[in-house]
């Protein structure tokens, strides 16, 4: 062999070694970070059997040197969209090690700490996060509300402008802003940007906070508009954050991932919504609270026969869920199906013998049909297993005063107000009831109940205000 | 040894992953420090160490994994369930409980702690009396008609040495926006006969009511969380006068959500401050630091992100007992956009360190649906304990193994280890604790609000007594 030749391949066999030898040393060095932080593997006697499978898999991966890195990620998923927020802070501790220019990592750990209100260490991996991807709105959005609540206040307002410049109508910012312009008392401002936020979300954002600046304002009517409109809506929706999203495809908790959909279709986000109480379902075929919610769902997107099946569902699994049969019974019903209908609130009412929604809805069949008396003795069922609700009273007493037994009638929606004493519909029957038969006392002392009332509707007032005028010869001036 | 060290490093998961220690570095990534030029010498020298590696047997044993020294976040709490002995004090109704609040206190002042509670359902405020040590009165109603009362407190608000009770109503409990809630006073005549006084009314809903002179003028005053739902308050209400029943509402912060305040003079100026647990989706704590004559200063001093942490009750305790009232707080409501509540990843307790200058978070640990956190030394080994309950953690007919009371020992350096009391009655969510027989060791008591199928497992007044 020539020397050439002998050099060549000595070169290639040292360059060659050298090579394995720095991948493996690279692997090696892997292996050492996660090892530093891989997290003990938590009990998991309760958790779906593929979670359990897939985790002791990227357990044992991590503990191996060639797929150490693997591995971790793949903890790290399952950990964190499975609730084991500890060991997944601790995989996204190592992570980051190993890819410091990932920007997701620090992220999601972010995410972790922040919910736990820790501020400094979520901040500083926001910071992290940030300066690898600057244009991921949602880490920008989150460390400017932990600054806000960690009263970093000037940060705070300056991250949610940062956000405006990308975005100027980002109403999460805004919503940011408006709170600071509160804290500040610059009511001005805090009034100019929740009326940005209300416009731009529909009402969705900035509901709640609007009332009470424009009540402090002195401007009453803006408030009781808005107060009209809603009736206890609940109305903040956090920003979307697809990175944490994502994780929900590794989640085997229905509950979660059913909550998470309830949470996505807030946002309108229906195909999402659809995929996980779907997911819920797969993991958990038998949990009756997923198909509830699902069935919920697919009758709200017009999925009626979809509704139908998991509405059906719920009744098998569990025949003493009463609602599973109620909304199982009026589905039947909406869809022309009056016989599947009546005969699923019998078998209903058969399992659930002391369901107060079962007898009410008995109650309102019978009334539809004209049986009065059969239908007052289901409502007063219905009253006597549930007391507290407001709305079977006022069927009742609008069913007696159907039937011409007025006093009675007045009794039962009196009784609704005793529960409910701002009811709109209760407070128009009296009013109009005491306006009817000239009693002015009640009726002054009810149509000051309607005037606050901001969520009767203004042409049922106007409509009590001409009827008052008419009986007693005089505006009614509140 | 370099590589053993390495291969046994150790780190505590108590703390918070940032405060990781970085490992010492191995054999193997010495190596590959050594190695990164690309000079062909030192990748022959990489090759050589690489195969020096293989040959050592270092990397044979699996790595040591990160391993808690403290008490494991995941590791099970402890089985006490045989600790207390539960017996129902309540006498039941038709219908299933809705016990918001019992507050223990020695109503009629005969040195024996009594019970007072909320039946939300029945709009009443009850009472069982403790006639001799460990003897009750069956329940008694002290007052009706209170519009879904929720909370309950004691204290002589006319000053004739008898105790009234203050009731925060909600009028509806369940989600509601318009503007019912209701203040009352009951007034003792003396012989625990009461008289009510509606005190304010048209207003946010109340959950909480608190007594304090927080103007200093010698008449108390109220602190009150008012939830409202999606407009809300916490406010103060100044015993004005001249009747004895004038009260005069101040606003301190416009946020939904308000579920507990707290009176104590937090920063030690002789002058009574309120803290304030805000939930719906802001999550937040705040101080309003009395400043004199009736005036505050705000301060939040915790936050979270996580617009579902779930808020769910906030007691007042000298938990580390350096002089200073800290703060105890539980994370478990579980309802959200789902068809049931249920438990989350994230519920548990956690107590603020009141430093002096400010709060420090201590995380005490994990349990779903927690709720009524109360410090109290059940061990009686002179450290201060934290008691919580549960509901609505998932308790259904598939699963029963859900923890409804806990109890979180303290070993005296404010390390808390977690101990199962009991897994039924379930949905307990107030919690007090007093002296309830002859051996005075501390019980608790517990009330039971049942708004989830299946109405079983249930309870009205529980005393748990060792």
């Amino acid at each position: 062999m020539k020397p050439t030749i002998k050099l060549t391949l000595a070169m290639g066999a040292v360059l060659l070694l050298g090579g394995g030898g720095w991948w493996y040393g690279a692997k090696s060095n892997q292996y050492a970070v996660v090892a530093a932080h891989l997290p003990p593997v938590p009990d998991l006697s309760a958790d779906h059997p593929e979670l359990v499978e897939r985790i002791q898999a990227a357990d044992a991966n991590a503990l191996t040197r060639f797929a150490a890195r693997t591995g971790m990620i793949e903890l790290s998923r399952l950990y964190h969209a499975n609730g084991y927020l500890d060991a997944a802070a601790a995989t996204y501790v190592g992570l980051a090690e190993l890819e410091p220019a990932e920007p997701r990592w620090p992220h999601l750990h972010a995410t972790i700490l922040a919910g736990f209100g820790q501020a400094t260490p979520a901040i500083e991996r926001w910071d992290r996060a940030i300066a690898l991807a600057p244009d991921y709105l949602p880490a920008q959005l989150r460390r400017a509300d932990l600054m806000l609540k960690d009263n970093q206040i000037d940060a705070a307002a300056a991250a949610y402008r940062h956000v405006l410049e990308q975005e100027r109508d980002n109403a999460w910012a805004l919503l940011g802003l408006a709170r600071i312009d509160l804290e500040k008392e610059a009511w001005r401002d805090a009034r100019q940007r929740l009326e940005r936020v209300v416009a731009l979300t529909n009402y969705t954002l900035g509901y709640d906070l609007i009332v009470s600046l424009y009540e402090r304002l002195g401007e009453d009517r803006e408030a009781e508009a808005i107060r009209g409109r809603s009736f206890a809506s609940g109305a903040y929706r956090d920003p979307t954050d697809p990175w944490l999203d994502a994780l929900m495809a590794d989640c085997y908790d229905s509950f979660r991932l059913s909550l998470e959909a309830g949470a996505k279709a807030r946002h309108n986000d229906n195909e999402t919504a659809r995929r996980w109480l779907e997911r819920a379902i797969v993991v958990a075929p038998n949990d009756v609270s997923a198909h509830f919610q699902l069935a919920g769902f697919l009758r709200e997107q017009g999925d009626l026969p979809g509704a139908m099946t998991h509405y059906q569902r719920c009744t098998e699994l569990d025949p003493q869920f009463a609602d599973g049969w109620a909304q199982l019974s009026a589905l039947q019903a909406l869809t022309g199906n009056a016989t599947a209908s009546e005969r699923t609130l019998q078998a209903g009412l058969e399992n659930c013998p002391d369901s107060p929604g079962l007898h009410r809805m008995k109650a309102r069949r019978l009334r539809d049909t004209g049986q009065t008396g059969a239908a007052i003795m289901a409502f007063r069922k219905a009253i006597k297993l549930r007391p507290n609700e407001p709305d079977p009273y006022l069927e009742l007493g609008t069913t007696l005063l159907s039937a011409d037994r007025t006093p009675e009638g007045i009794r039962e929606v009196e009784n609704a107000l005793a529960w409910d004493p701002l009811n709109p519909t209760g407070l128009g029957i009296l009013a109009y009831h005491a306006i009817e038969t000239k009693d002015r006392a009640a009726a002054d002392r009810w149509m000051t109940l309607v005037d606050r009332q901001p969520r009767i509707e203004t042409s049922l007032v106007n409509q009590l205000r001409a009827v008052y005028r008419g009986a007693f010869g005089e505006r009614w001036d509140g | 040894m370099a590589e053993s060290q390495s291969c046994t490093h150790r780190s505590g998961i108590e703390d918070l992953p940032s405060r990781f220690a970085p490992p010492p570095p191995s054999l193997s990534s010495f190596a590959l420090m050594l190695c990164r030029p690309t000079h062909l010498r030192l990748a022959l020298g990489c090759a050589l160490a690489a195969g020096l590696l293989g040959l050592t047997g270092c990397n044979k044993p699996p790595p040591a994994r990160l391993k808690a020294t403290g008490p494991a976040k995941h590791s099970g709490p402890q089985d006490a369930t045989g600790l207390l002995t539960g017996t129902e004090l309540g006498t039941f109704g038709e219908l299933p409980p809705w016990i918001a609040h019992v507050k223990v206190i020695d109503l009629d002042q005969d040195g024996l702690d009594d019970i007072v509670f909320c039946e939300a359902q029945d709009n009443e405020v009850r009472w069982i009396r403790q006639t001799a040590p460990g003897q009750f009165a069956p329940e008694a109603l002290l007052a009706g008609d209170l519009s879904g009362p929720v909370h309950v407190e004691g204290a002589d608000m006319d000053g004739d040495g008898d105790i009234d009770l203050i009731v925060s109503s909600m009028t509806i409990i369940f989600p509601h926006n318009d503007r019912i809630g209701v203040a009352f006073i009951l007034e003792n005549d003396g012989n625990q006969n009461f008289t009510t006084h509606q005190i304010l009314d048209q207003t946010s809903r109340i959950v909480d009511l608190r007594p304090a002179d927080l103007n200093g003028n010698g008449r108390l005053d109220l602190a009150a969380a008012q939830f409202g739902y999606d407009q809300g308050e916490v406010s103060w209400l100044e015993h004005v006068g001249p009747g004895p029943w004038d009260f005069e509402r101040h606003v301190l912060l416009e946020l939904s959500g308000a579920i507990n305040v707290e009176v104590a003079d937090f920063n030690g100026d002789r002058i009574p401050d309120i803290a304030a647990l805000v939930s719906q989706q802001w999550e937040e704590i705040y101080i309003f630091y009395g400043t004199g004559g009736g005036h505050f200063r705000t301060e939040r001093i915790w936050g979270s992100t996580n617009e579902d942490y779930g808020s769910s009750g906030m007691s007042l305790a000298d938990l580390n007992r350096d002089g200073r009232p800290d703060l105890i707080y539980s994370n478990g409501d579980g309802f959200g956009p789902a068809a049931t509540p249920g438990p989350r990843p994230w519920h548990g307790l956690q107590w603020f360190e009141n430093t002096g200058t400010g709060f420090k978070y201590h995380r005490i640990g994990h349990l779903p649906g927690a709720y009524a956190p109360i410090a109290v030394d059940l061990d009686r080994d002179g450290a201060i304990d934290v008691v919580s309950s549960a509901a609505y953690a998932d308790w259904n007919n598939q699963n029963r193994e859900v923890v409804s009371l806990m109890w979180w020992r303290n070993d005296g350096k404010m390390n808390f280890t977690p101990h199962v009391l009991a897994k039924a009655p379930k949905d307990l969510i107030t919690l007090g604790a007093g002296t309830f027989d002859a051996s005075g060791k501390p019980s608790l008591v517990t009330g039971g609000f049942y708004i989830y199928p299946p109405f079983d497992s249930m309870s009205r007044i529980m005393l748990w007594h060792r």
